[in-house]
């Protein structure tokens, strides 16, 4: 007994959040809580190729690394990449909250509130970059604490390696502390960012399969850098704005709970340096969420919750015990709540959308053509493929559809070289579909049975055996549905 | 009792927060069918917040002495200006 008192509190607080963290997490390839990319992530542990935008080099390293150990790569990269780093992070809340406070009660409500942010709970239990960025983050907070200039300067290097998104997070931050971390920032931030993000370029620049981006040329990476980010970051129309406030409002709610009333005490006077640098890394991740047009953008609410938590411990430094009270309560209620009705396995397990559909492709006869939307399904389709599937990707829009052509360079002369096909230059995606199919090739479509797809008009579709896929019988004669409407104004 | 009341309020919306965006998180995809696009951002309603929040330090700093009867016409002239700037932007506006 007196041994396990020397142990320090902040080791049971992360034993007892990774603990957590695993029981809850998806023991096989999931799409709970939007988490359509892990097919890409999954495809990088058997592949060198690009990703999705913005590469997140150390992240896809780190895949491939995992990828060449036996076991199921799934269990351990969402126990190593997600889980883990998450139970570092409500570790990290406990000492800073512990530093700036001095006092552990405090400490252990603000872990507790992390511990039970539904939204942060998400994003570390399934396979996802966002858990291990945000340690990242969490853990330059902390050596800026200590003063430790360029230990803090690194974790942001690498947490940008993870996701470019962290870089944003910094240059809020500088407003506080330019003075002082201009030069780590030079000197160590950028040099390993950039060190990261050549490996991107490397991988654009060798022969890697043309599924996300094209060769290294200015073109590709013009449309590589523009094509999601820059018709998605900050282009959130007036007209959505209320639905997309009150997403958030009912996200924060749901995710701190009581926890939110000590948060507004935190913002009196007198605000320290550390505080505003704490505030500046919130307001960067909501107005990222609240302007997005991409309504799966709330994750990145993930970014924010550590820092929420910390400054709820902050808060409650400057009120009674009372409220220290209510907030726990709250914490550990949101905690057993979360178990029940956030619990990524047993979801996974109650409508298994990514097995199912992984299942199916391995079904079809090889060399099939997998006609597909960007997204959950091509990203599957990729992972399948990286794991020995021989298919065929059609990903509609990638080849030309005049304005709304995608077209990552060297999609088609990549899809020509590799498979033999004579895809000329002038066919769009469905007259691909008719040639291909003329050329004898069985033709799928992927997609989810209960919603909408911009091509599915189309297509005439026979019946199969799986849910997700249907065979391609002919053409509609219909063009696509337009990808967006504008509003003229 | 105040902070009672506060503490009841937050805890009702938080619980029914909970029950109205679980199926938003739970998703295995996007739920929202159709997304309205405008060249009229949210971003730049924030930017002219933003603008209309400097306007008194702006004053202050350029009028010290004057700051009560400068106050008017710095918020039209920076009003103008951030008209000005969202056109050049590419926004199109209608009045």
């Amino acid at each position: 007994m007196a041994r396990l008192a020397k142990i320090p509190v902040a080791f049971w607080v992360f034993l007892v959040a990774a603990v957590y963290y695993v029981a809850l997490s998806a023991k096989t390839w999931s799409w709970v809580f939007v988490s359509s990319d892990s097919g890409d992530w999954l495809m990088t542990s058997n592949w060198f190729v690009v990703p999705q935008p913005y590469g997140s080099p150390l992240y896809v390293l780190l895949m491939r690394l995992l990828g060449t150990f036996p076991g199921d790569t799934v269990i351990w990269a969402t126990i190593l990449l997600s889980c883990l780093p998450s139970a570092v992070t409500v570790m990290l809340v406990y000492l800073i909250v512990k530093r700036l406070t001095n006092r552990h009660g405090i400490a252990s409500a603000s872990a507790a509130v992390l511990l039970g942010a539904a939204v942060f709970l998400t994003q570390s239990t399934i396979l996802e970059e966002y858990a291990l960025a945000t340690m990242l983050l969490a853990l330059s907070f902390w050596f800026y604490l200590k003063e430790h200039r360029y230990r803090a300067a690194l974790c942001w290097g690498l947490g940008t390696a993870v996701h470019v998104f962290i870089l944003g997070a910094v240059l809020f931050w500088l407003i506080v502390e330019w003075r002082s971390y201009l030069k780590p920032l030079l000197l160590i931030t950028l040099p390993i960012a950039g060190v990261f993000y050549a490996y991107i370029l490397l991988l654009m620049y060798l022969d890697t399969p043309r599924l996300l981006a094209g060769g290294l040329n200015m073109y590709s990476l013009q449309q590589y850098l523009t094509v999601t980010g820059g018709a998605i970051v900050g282009q959130l129309s007036l007209f959505e704005a209320p639905k997309r406030l009150l997403l958030t409002s009912r996200l924060l709610l749901m995710s701190f709970g009581l926890a939110l009333v000590p948060l507004t005490r935190a913002l009196h006077k007198p605000v320290t340096k550390s505080t505003a640098v704490a505030l500046g890394v919130v307001v960067w991740t909501l107005w990222y969420q609240i302007t997005c047009l991409d309504p799966l953008s709330w994750t990145f609410i993930t970014y924010a919750s550590p820092f929420v938590a910390i400054l709820v411990g902050v808060g409650l430094s400057r009120l009674s015990i009372l409220h220290l009270r209510y907030v726990a309560a709250s914490a550990l209620a949101l905690v057993i709540v979360n178990c029940a009705f956030l619990n990524a396995n047993v979801l996974t397990n109650r409508e298994p959308w990514a097995t199912n559909y992984y299942e199916a492709l391995q079904q079809l006869p090889d060399n099939s053509v997998v006609l597909c939307m960007p997204g959950a399904h091509s990203l599957g389709l990729y992972y399948a493929m990286s794991e020995g599937k021989n298919l065929i990707p059609l990903i509609f829009p990638y080849i030309g559809h005049g304005e709304e052509d995608w077209g990552f360079d060297d999609y088609r002369d990549w899809l020509n070289r590799t498979y033999g096909l004579a895809l000329d230059d002038d066919f769009d995606t469905l007259t691909a579909v008719t040639y291909l199919k003329l050329q004898g090739y069985e033709v799928y479509f992927a997609s989810t049975p209960t919603k909408q797809s911009n091509v599915r008009r189309c297509l005439e579709l026979g019946d199969t055996e799986w849910l997700q896929i249907k065979r391609v019988t002919g053409l509609t004669g219909l063009g696509p549905e337009p990808y967006i409407s504008k509003v003229p104004l | 009792m105040k902070n009672k009341v506060v503490y009841a309020v937050v805890a009702l919306l938080t619980g029914l927060s909970y029950l109205s965006v679980r199926h938003v998180i739970i998703a295995q995809g996007p739920t929202d069918t159709h997304i309205v696009v405008s060249s009229l951002t949210l971003n730049y309603v924030l930017f002219a917040l933003l603008v209309g929040a400097l306007v008194p330090t702006i004053t202050r700093k350029l009028f010290p002495k004057r700051f009560k009867t400068m106050l008017a016409p710095v918020a039209v002239t920076a009003g103008v200006l951030l008209v000005l700037t969202l056109r050049a932007l590419g926004v199109e506006m209608r009045f």
